[in-house]
């Protein structure tokens, strides 16, 4: 099996960790990765809200690149999920804006046909539970605080049927023995999304100051998240908020040390909450265990 | 063939856009046309005298009309032929109203199609052949399936007039989900008062056969006569002997341990019961999926209801049975399932205890309800404060129901009233995002109810959880524009209706459609919103669609004079619009069997040929088209007659 892999520019740039994890779960789990010269995905609350044709057509480039190859694409972000799988339901549902799509796109040489679905690794997760088990060489026994973020669920119309109850994040730090503790308003904003972040910076800090409160009511280990742009809103806003220090892991760290991943490779050092205490403490159970 | 050809102006509806005269001129010219004339309103008496003289006068054998749409005045002018001893299928109408004057604005244009229309016909006519209409007898017995408001009063209506009804309830007693209401709105009539005495008399008339714990198995047939099979469930207690006394069920190991559906698992039961103490027929049944000894062969030393019972009526013994009988028409009155709030995750119906749903309240409120009327929750305190949420499930795209479902804001604005009543100083507050009061007295009961210190927000709840132990109740008020966060001690979920979940398979055994929502389709939504495309075939209730109660006793009244009216007539008439096979041709390939929408084609094994019922076909024409060796045709559209009519069309 082998992904068209999107990285998405903050799983690239800023959090070069989720990218270099996400490279060692994959090829842990026996699933090829393919690099391709892919561009921001980009954003919609940055970019279509100025100019939707735009959107698309970059959206759409991005898309094409591994259709020759016959390949899906695999986001690690709920945001370049959120606007790749958009850009693919939209032109495959409007045949004009497909064909203006495919007008801008001959201008550099290129066309899209839509073959080529986007996918978020989560879901791809989501088949290979046995392969999971099959791998893990820790169980980690400690309480997270899963985040689904909004673009993985919503709108609903087009990606989840359960986006109001949501099972399986919790379902795979069940695998890998986690306790997904229920907190409350689990299912709202991180805050960041939609150009809040950006825009509104304050009000965007008074969310994820709510969500904290909860997390930390829930008394956690860690909030692990499977989008790269919540996990800089739930990383970044704990230094700017200066009163909680709950470690943020994406979904494949949290993989990653399961499947016996050294936590630099991983590059949890790398993330302004420090994780040092919960590497510490998973160690140490590693040692109780043996 | 002598044809005459009669052209209506319609007033001024064809004549302004079509040269009649011309239209005349150029079809006088045409062989076989003996007669053809032009006529202000060719459907007014003395149009139609005109064309009876003329048939008289010049023997014509076949009659053109160039007027209206034939779905307007067919039935009047094959009147005017028989009246004139003519066949009335020796009649082609062509359209020059709906079809041409009315679509078209340029006359030249609409003239020379006009011609062409009625050029057509013409001949077609030239090559009509007479017709005889078919009678089948009518077995004078209806079959209502459904015990509930719907079923009841059309099957005591049926009744009356004298017929034979066969009422089946699939449950061990009728009474629909009206039984479980305590009230009804807006008139605060108590529902058992008005419903039991119904229910009494359907099981005391004389011309009702009461199927209770069946369920219908299989329909065949047709309008006149029908097939029905039904299953009789086992009660597991001679009907005969029980004297419903009731030992049975304090006695048994079970006692009080069983959920009872008819308090929406509220209040408890043995596994031997009588549904509520109003149940007809008051006769006891076993439920075989508690019932110790039904699904583990033992019971103690010996079951108890077996040793308390003086009538010695028990029987476990008792296996299912099928009872077959025939019937002239049926009465569809399966009524509604409630929305399942479960599917709305964000109430949180599943986990937080004092999230109900309307019905579940409406348990509450009754007398033979689990708390005996009073309002009091699982804890033993009395709510304070108390949420309603409407349109849980109705007009909600997002579970696939955009329809709203009619009675929840009536039911809500009711329980409101009653919480009220109950406890004066609860503080009620009603979500809605737009009260639907459009019945009968119904907008002043809202009215009154909001004068009793009921709070109307409106906007919709978003989001319902529980915090320290206090249920909390999130949407927005859409008035002040503000999100708001409410407590609350129990929130009523105002769940809407859906289709019976045996609407489908049902559907499939009697050939009747669904509409979109799920519902059975009506033939009309306005004209004809009692019949189904099936002839025989009538709807009552929220079988059709959500509607409250008056709504349903109107429409159940009406399905059964339907009914009556088919019945009454003793036997049916079938016009010869439908399939023919020539069995000289047939090879007996059978393709058109697998095609035929009504069941009509049965494959005569001796012969080695198809044959098509007369009564069950509906001259779709789907067997004709399909036919490889040409065999079939139908009636009034033989395979010549259209040809002739393309020819026609196209020489110009």
């Amino acid at each position: 099996m082998e992904y068209a892999f999107f990285p998405g520019c903050i799983g690239k740039n800023v959090y070069p960790g989720i990218e270099k994890a996400t490279r060692l779960v994959f090829d842990t789990l026996g699933i090829g990765l393919r690099d391709y010269p892919y561009s921001c995905c980009p954003p919609p609350g940055v970019v279509a809200c100025y100019d939707k044709e735009s959107w698309y057509t970059i959206g759409a480039r991005n898309l094409a690149l591994s259709e020759a190859d016959d390949l899906d694409i695999m986001t690690i972000c709920a945001g370049c999920y959120g606007t790749l799988h958009n850009v693919w339901h939209d032109l495959k549902n409007d045949k004009g804006l497909f064909e203006k799509v495919n007008e801008n796109l001959g201008t550099i040489g290129m066309s899209y046909k839509g073959s080529s679905m986007p996918i978020h690794f989560v879901d791809i997760l989501s088949g290979l539970r046995d392969r999971i088990l099959e791998k893990k060489e820790m169980d980690l026994d400690i309480r997270v605080a899963v985040h689904y973020g909004c673009h993985y669920l919503k709108p609903s119309a087009v990606t989840k049927e359960d986006s109001e109850a949501p099972k399986i994040l919790d379902e795979i730090v069940g695998l890998l023995g986690c306790e997904s503790v229920p907190f409350k308003d689990r299912l709202t904003c991180c805050g960041a999304g939609g150009g809040v972040m950006s825009g509104e910076p304050d009000l965007s800090l008074k969310i994820i100051d709510s969500k904290l409160s909860n997390i930390r009511g829930a008394d956690v280990d860690a909030i692990i998240n499977i989008c790269s742009f919540c996990h800089m809103q739930f990383d970044q806003s704990q230094k700017k908020l200066g009163s909680y220090s709950i470690p943020v892991l994406h979904l494949n760290q949290l993989l990653g040390l399961a499947f016996g991943h050294k936590h630099k490779h991983l590059g949890l050092h790398m993330n302004l909450v420090a994780t040092r205490d919960l590497v510490k403490k998973l160690k140490l159970q590693r040692k109780v265990k043996a | 063939m002598r044809v005459g050809v009669y052209v209506c102006h319609c007033g001024i509806n064809i004549a302004k856009n079509v040269d009649v005269d011309r239209v005349v001129g150029e079809i006088s010219k045409l062989p076989n046309v003996i007669q053809c004339r032009d006529y202000h309103y060719m459907c007014s008496d003395p149009g139609q005298e005109l064309i009876k003289k003329d048939i008289n006068k010049y023997e014509l054998n076949s009659i053109v009309i160039a007027a209206c749409s034939p779905r307007m005045h067919l039935k009047t002018f094959q009147e005017t032929l028989k009246s004139a001893k003519l066949n009335p299928y020796m009649l082609e109408m062509a359209n020059i109203r709906e079809h041409c004057s009315w679509v078209h604005d340029d006359k030249e244009a609409a003239t020379i199609k006009a011609i062409a229309l009625v050029r057509s016909a013409v001949a077609k006519a030239a090559l009509l052949e007479p017709l005889v209409d078919n009678d089948s007898p009518v077995v004078p017995a209806t079959l209502v399936i459904g015990g509930g408001i719907a079923g009841i009063q059309a099957a005591l209506d049926v009744a009356e007039a004298g017929y034979k009804v066969y009422l089946v309830e699939k449950g061990p007693s009728i009474g629909g989900h009206m039984a479980q209401f305590d009230k009804t709105f807006p008139t605060l009539d108590c529902a058992a008062c008005i419903l039991t005495p119904k229910m009494v008399d359907v099981s005391k008339h004389k011309n009702i056969e009461l199927l209770t714990y069946s369920e219908v198995e299989d329909i065949s047939g047709f309008i006149g006569k029908f097939n029905v099979r039904v299953k009789r469930k086992p009660r597991y207690v001679n009907e005969d002997r029980c004297v419903a006394c009731g030992d049975c069920a304090i006695e048994c190991r079970l006692s009080g341990r069983v959920d009872n559906e008819f308090d929406e698992g509220l209040g408890k039961r043995s596994a031997i019961y009588v549904p509520f103490p109003q149940a007809v027929p008051l006769k006891y049944t076993i439920d075989p999926e508690h019932c110790l000894f039904l699904t583990r062969g033992k019971c103690g030393k010996s079951p108890k209801c077996v040793d308390v019972c003086d009538a010695n009526a028990i029987d476990f013994e008792q296996l299912p049975k099928v009872e077959e009988f025939e019937v002239g028409t049926i009465i569809v009155a399966t009524g509604y399932d409630t929305f399942d709030a479960a599917k709305k995750p964000e109430f949180n119906y599943e986990n937080i205890p004092n999230v109900i749903t309307g019905i579940e309240y409406e348990r509450f409120f009754a007398p033979n309800g689990p708390t005996g009327g009073e309002l009091v929750l699982s804890d033993g305190t009395v709510p304070k404060n108390i949420v309603f949420a409407s349109c849980v499930g109705s007009r909600d795209k997002k579970v696939g129901n955009p329809y709203c479902s009619r009675v929840c804001c009536m039911y809500a604005a009711k329980q409101a009233h009653l919480t009220k009543e109950r406890a004066p100083d609860a503080d009620v507050t009603v979500f809605y995002c737009d009260v639907r009061a459009f019945g009968k007295g119904y907008e002043e009961f809202y009215e009154r109810v909001q004068g009793e210190g009921v709070k109307y927000r409106r906007g919709l709840v978003s989001e319902i959880y529980e915090e320290d132990g206090k249920i909390h109740v999130r949407g927005e008020d859409s008035l002040i524009g503000t999100p708001v966060d409410v407590e609350a001690d129990l929130v009523v979920l105002a769940t809407g209706m859906v289709p019976n979940k045996d609407t489908r398979k049902l559907s499939q055994m009697l050939h009747i459609s669904n509409s979109p929502d799920g519902f059975f389709l009506e033939a009309h939504p306005k004209l004809r919103p009692i019949d189904t495309a099936t002839d025989g075939i009538f709807l009552a209730g929220c079988a059709q669609g959500p509607k409250d109660i008056p709504d349903t006793v109107a429409q159940a009244g009406a399905a059964a004079a339907h009914s009556i009216d088919v019945l009454a007539k003793g036997k049916i008439t079938i016009e010869p619009y439908n399939a023919v096979v020539n069995p000289d041709v047939c090879g007996g390939c059978r393709i058109c069997e697998v095609l035929c929408p009504f069941d009509a084609h049965h494959f005569n094994d001796v012969k080695g040929v198809m044959e098509i019922n007369d009564t069950l076909c509906k001259g779709c024409g789907v067997c004709g088209a399909a036919c490889p060796s040409g065999a079939i045709s139908l009636n009034l559209f033989r395979n010549k007659q259209i040809i002739s009519q393309i020819e026609a069309i196209l020489n110009d």
